[in-house]
């Protein structure tokens, strides 16, 4: 029988590489080598990695998804060496049937299109996102342009729970397209009284002085200007939260445009990955778990 | 059985047809290459794995760094 040899190409399958781990393997043959390559890289980068973080202390979150990008970009260079030397060691390559233009497109199109952009929407939507700190409301915790990691797992079936004194990211409930980040106050059922700087949770004084606040074992610096908030009671209803911003004289809050149901609740601030002001990036916030 | 293996054995040889070896060298001489893919099609599948390759490299580093993709939270 006449059997056809080829020689691999081995810049066509250095860009294959570039293009998606374990492309180029595919292209040498290696199917089972492309499959567990694009697999770890798949986890490395997101959802096996972030999960992890999740599970470690609110310090390590940062450390934690560094060591994703790195992993993975590793994972993906040495994918590309890798290829560059399969094909470059398959001169007398026999093509096997199903090594065609058409499937290399369809894997392209599946994985590139389908699969990689479907893990980055679960992940930012169910375990890790980041988010910029549009406004002061929630200073002196978090200053203006502090970049920060949020728990997605946070508020929902087999997740964290909220608890008073939570940093909760929510849709603001007057503009849904926008995304607020407040403290969390009163709870479904609690009774939250304001009266200039003092406020009370059930008849509990949030106060502890020196500009601290606290509840339930926690406590957070907060700041006060003028004028002093209007006086309120309320009754936080069920399937709602009440919340506040700690700069409370420069903050919407629950105030302003009542409680937030539950369900706008998205996920919990956990860890100052970059900060920005007008000097420069702020070092000593870098990795602050904020509280 | 005997009858037969003698008169097999005293049947001549089997010959080949005239001009075997030469039709043999003929047919192969003959028969078509393998189909190599044209200068054209060659730049066209280039054109291809760049024009699909380029984006999707793009959405990989994108993806590699979508956690420190921020949104706006006021």
């Amino acid at each position: 029988m006449n059997v056809v040899t080829v020689r691999r190409n081995k810049w066509r399958a250095l860009a294959m590489s570039l293009v998606l781990p374990g492309f180029g393997q595919l292209y040498n043959g290696e199917v089972n080598k492309a499959i567990w390559l694009f697999l770890i890289f798949l986890l490395l980068t997101g959802p096996g990695i972030a999960m992890i973080a999740l599970y470690l202390p609110a310090g390590l979150t940062m450390p934690v998804l560094v060591f994703s990008v790195v992993a993975s970009l590793s994972v993906w260079v040495w994918g590309i060496a890798d290829a560059w030397r399969g094909a470059r060691a398959r001169v007398d390559y026999v093509p096997a049937p199903w090594q065609i233009s058409g499937l290399y497109a369809l894997v392209i199109l599946l994985c590139g299109f389908v699969v990689v952009p479907a893990t980055v929407d679960a992940v930012r939507t169910h375990e890790v996102q980041s988010f910029d700190i549009a406004s002061g409301s929630m200073e002196p915790t978090l200053l203006r342009h502090d970049l920060v990691f949020a728990d997605k797992r946070y508020n929902c079936v087999g997740c964290k729970a909220v608890h008073r004194g939570d940093i909760a990211i929510f849709t603001y409930p007057n503009d849904r397209t926008q995304i607020y980040v407040k403290r969390i106050i009163g709870l479904p059922g609690d009774v939250i009284t304001i009266g200039g700087r003092s406020i009370s949770v059930n008849g509990q004084p949030l106060d502890m002085g020196a500009g601290t606040e606290g509840i339930d074992g926690r406590s957070w610096q907060v700041q006060w200007g003028d004028p002093p908030a209007a006086e309120m009671r309320t009754t936080v209803p069920s399937g709602a939260v009440f919340v506040l911003g700690d700069n409370r004289s420069n903050s919407t809050d629950s105030r302003h445009f009542g409680a937030v149901p539950l369900d706008d609740v998205v996920g919990n601030v956990r860890q100052i990955w970059a900060s920005f002001g007008d000097g420069g990036i702020r070092w000593e916030r870098l990795g602050m778990v904020p509280r | 059985m005997d009858d037969d293996l003698d008169r097999l054995l005293g049947a001549p040889l089997v010959l080949p047809p005239s001009g075997f070896t030469a039709t043999v060298m003929d047919r192969i001489a003959n028969a078509p290459t393998p189909v190599r893919a044209s200068r054209m099609t060659t730049m066209l599948q280039w054109v291809a794995l760049f024009g699909i390759g380029v984006p999707a490299a793009a959405e990989l580093a994108l993806f590699v760094l979508s956690v420190w993709t921020t949104s706006s939270a006021g």
